[in-house]
């Protein structure tokens, strides 16, 4: 039993799988516990949408899928921010235009190009299987930005997702911080879509938040506990998607609102202790 | 030294003027009451002055820069009104938020002065909750973490949006001797906005009158003995603010 | 002021987007002369079957647009009326177009003949996940258990089959050229026996016997008729991607058979064939399945007979025939 646990790591698809998709995880919670406090926990699920019509043009176009939805989806994003600041549109409704919008073009297209084919429907669960050594360069190279941003930024990103007013009267530089939060929410949501999929990219981002928000002892210790719970479910998604001949995308979601569960239940019992 | 100036200041949200011909000078060691009705472009004032808005007309200069270029923020601390500006679920403990206040002075890289931090829970009586959920706390007691987050880094002015309200009663005399000490000791400048008319008089030395435009700026003698005020007012409210407590 | 800019904006945009949508669509050797049988086929074998039998008296037309992958093509409006102009509408069998069944109740009572090309075939059927033999379709084209492989064009005896269908219907609607069809069709026949003969001689002595793809189950078929063991990442539904413990039995049984070369098909990406190549070491060689063409090859003229024959070519490296 103990050797067959480790044989999976024998093939290069699963290493690559984990070592990108470590990585991923990792960012995708980080970001996700800044997007769902500042209540745009649906973003993932409007800029996967975005990806969808991105990953149907690439496909008309004969292009290579990554090359077209990065800027396509970070266009998008910095045009769900620009909505926001306009005094009227919230950012639920900003990201419910783009994310229909997305979705249309997508079927558009693929209509245009001749119909759904078995390529876009891999984009739409995921395809972590068929990872390529320059993936998970790319995922590297992302993860690496996301991070530094994250470290680097910590102080202000936290203090303006408290109080946005207070950090800028304090002198933050709000603007700038926040596009770059989107540009990076983006960039990291298109790499998600080759871990999880399309459809489950929302998940990737808001679970291990949740998750960590259950029984955080702060803002710092969130944002340890989500990345930490996200890791650990990609690794045992991936482990255990090899033992159950399971795909690996929805079991790694599913593992990951075990942790959510988890969580929630030991603070209900904590709570009930506590009266 | 002129801490704030007020000139010429217009405001618009869309076509709608909420402030007019704005003009004042707030000077250092000036403890300001900022008072009006509903309405009166009290919050708004406020807002020109950390430069979070852009006037129509007119400018709103701190320490000698115009506002909204104003860079060296650690010299202002800030109390904003408290309603529902922020998240009660919002993982964050009472240190987590202070520190927010002495981002101002970081030097690119790592937020010094841990002893800031405490020295300021001590003074706000909240040493025991320091590790404690913002959201768990009373009303009270989360008040004065935003108030020790407005005073940590130790600013040269103070703004305060209405920030008795939330306090409890005993806590409230030990916050505006605070105030008091600050303002006589060390010559930090005030500028408090408040419905309290009652007690504002006991502690400002200045009443700043708003109704979108400047009804009255001066000293509370100056507005206690003017006859033009009693008309404006009626003898009830001059009365109100005038009146003397110990 | 403001407003009726606003409408006007709408009205252009409005009508951009008619004068747009009443644009007529190319479709692939659409032609629009009277006097013809006018035919439409829904795969490509069949449209080649068809244009080589009908030769000059026919007008076909396929109603995949090029490149397009058809295991999940569905008819459209603009489909539908150009069928509803055709005399002759040829599918392969119920298991490739499952819509056909549609278009048979749409239909029902128009001039239409419908004609299921897959009729009489020699069917593989599908019996828990692996295929097996089970013998010929009855008359109505039922072939029981779950379900059947759909590509039975990849076996030439079918193919030859699939052509005399093809035939009799042209026949039936057009007798007064019926000498004309006939004299194709076998002429096509005897091409399809000759490309069989290569088929079997070639492959007879090669070294390996086991054919890996990494791609959708297509030849089942073909392996089948030539004694070859077939072996596919994917299974026949176009949806279900490989599990990470099939990429692992793949990979070892390449490794296993001593396998140096992997089969992946045509139009779709070969992501999962290039991962597994990565892993094995193995090279990659394309076997086209003939659904479809690409545009190039629609250009270029590509016959069913060129693809085959093209297969023969890498299934003689992929099993180190030579």
């Amino acid at each position: 039993m103990g050797m067959e646990i480790l044989e999976f790591l024998n093939y290069g698809f699963i290493r690559r799988a984990l070592l990108a998709g470590s990585l991923i995880s990792l960012i995708c919670a980080a970001l996700g516990v800044i997007l769902v406090l500042r209540r745009l926990s649906l973003i993932g699920d409007g800029l996967s949408h975005v990806t969808f019509g991105s990953v149907a043009l690439a496909m008309a176009l004969n292009v290579y899928p990554l090359a077209v939805s990065m800027p396509v989806v970070v266009v998008s994003s910095l045009g769900i921010l620009r909505m926001t600041a306009r005094a009227g549109i919230y950012g639920d409704a900003a990201i419910g235009v783009v994310s229909s919008v997305g979705i249309a073009c997508g079927i558009l297209l693929a209509s245009i190009a001749g119909g759904f084919n078995v390529d876009l429907f891999s984009y739409l669960f995921g395809n972590i299987l068929s990872i390529s050594v320059s993936e998970v360069i790319t995922a590297f190279i992302v993860s690496c930005a996301v991070l530094a941003a994250v470290y680097f930024h910590f102080e202000e990103i936290f203090s303006i997702t408290f109080d946005e007013e207070f950090a800028r009267a304090s002198g933050i530089p709000v603007d700038r911080i926040n596009t770059m939060i989107m540009v990076l929410t983006a960039v990291t949501v298109v790499l998600a879509m080759k871990v999880v999929g399309i459809m489950l990219t929302s998940a990737l981002l808001v679970l291990p938040a949740v998750t960590a928000f259950q029984n955080a002892r702060g803002f710092r210790n969130a944002m340890l506990v989500a990345p930490l719970a996200s890791l650990l479910s990609l690794v045992s998604g991936i482990a255990l998607s090899f033992s159950l001949d399971l795909p690996a995308g929805a079991l790694i979601v599913v593992i990951n609102f075990i942790f959510f569960c988890a969580a929630f239940l030991v603070r209900y019992l904590a709570g009930g202790r506590a009266n | 030294m002129t801490v704030v100036e007020s000139k010429n200041l217009f405001v618009n949200y869309g076509a709608l003027p909420v402030l007019s011909d704005v003009n004042f000078s707030i000077r250092q060691g000036d403890y300001v009451g900022l008072v009006g009705p509903n309405g009166s472009g009290k919050s708004t004032l406020i807002k020109c002055i950390l430069g979070l808005l852009r006037p129509a007309k007119g400018s709103v200069t701190l320490f000698g820069a115009e506002s909204l270029a104003m860079h060296q923020r650690e010299k202002i601390g800030y109390l904003p009104q408290r309603i529902d500006f922020f998240n009660p679920r919002f993982p964050s403990t009472v240190s987590e938020i202070i520190s927010q206040g002495l981002i101002a002075n970081k030097k690119g890289g790592k937020v010094h002065g841990k002893t800031q931090i405490d020295v300021m829970l001590e003074h706000l009586e909240i040493s025991d909750i320091k590790n404690r959920l913002i959201g768990d706390l009373s009303g009270g007691q989360q008040q004065r973490v935003f108030i020790a987050r407005a005073l940590v880094n130790e600013p040269e002015l103070l703004i305060l949006d209405e920030p008795g309200s939330a306090l409890d009663p005993d806590i409230r005399d030990n916050f505006f001797s605070l105030l008091r000490a600050l303002n006589e000791k060390k010559g930090v400048t005030i500028i408090m906005v408040t419905h309290d008319i009652g007690g504002i008089g006991e502690y400002a030395s200045k009443l700043l009158y708003l109704d979108k435009r400047v009804i009255f700026f001066g000293g509370f003698d100056e507005f206690c003995r003017s006859e033009n005020m009693e008309q404006f007012f009626g003898s009830a409210s001059q009365h109100i603010i005038c009146h003397e407590h110990h | 002021m403001r407003i009726s800019r606003a409408a006007w904006t709408m009205l252009i945009a409005l009508a951009l987007i008619t004068a747009f949508a009443c644009r007529s669509r190319e479709d692939a050797g659409h032609g629009n002369q009277t006097g013809k049988l006018k035919v439409v086929a829904s795969l490509f074998p069949l449209y080649d079957f068809a244009r080589t039998v009908g030769g000059g008296n026919v007008d076909i037309t396929l109603l995949l647009p090029p490149g397009v992958e058809p295991h999940s093509f569905e008819p459209r409006p603009a489909d539908m009326v150009t069928l509803s102009r055709a005399d002759i509408f040829i599918y392969t069998n119920r298991y490739m177009e499952p819509w056909a069944g549609d278009i048979l109740k749409a239909t029902d009572g128009s001039r239409l003949l419908i004609v299921d090309a897959g009729r009489g075939a020699d069917f593989l059927e599908r019996t828990g996940g692996e295929f097996a033999d089970e013998g010929k379709s009855d008359e109505t084209g039922h072939v029981s258990g779950e379900g059947a492989d759909p590509h039975i064009w990849l076996d030439f005896s079918n193919a030859k089959m699939m052509v005399d269908t093809i035939r009799d219907a042209f026949i039936t609607r057009n007798p007064a050229h019926a000498e004309i069809y006939r004299t194709n069709a076998q002429l096509y026949r005897d091409r399809l026996d000759a490309l069989d003969g290569q088929y079997r001689n070639a492959l007879s002595g090669c070294r390996k016997k086991t054919m890996v793809d990494g791609g959708h189950y297509t030849f089942g078929y073909l392996a089948r008729r030539y004694g070859l063991t077939y072996i596919a990442a994917y299974g026949l539904s176009p949806d279900a991607e490989p599990t990470a413990r099939d990429l692992a039995r793949i990979s070892r049984m390449l490794s296993k058979e001593g396998l140096k070369y992997l089969f992946h098909e045509e139009l779709l990406s070969p992501r999962i064939a290039q991962t597994i190549a990565h892993e094995t070491g193995a090279s990659l060689l394309r076997l086209h399945g003939a659904h479809n063409i690409s545009r190039e090859e629609l250009r270029a003229g590509t016959t069913f007979l060129d693809l085959m024959e093209k297969n023969l070519d890498q299934l003689l490296t992929g099993l180190q025939c030579r």
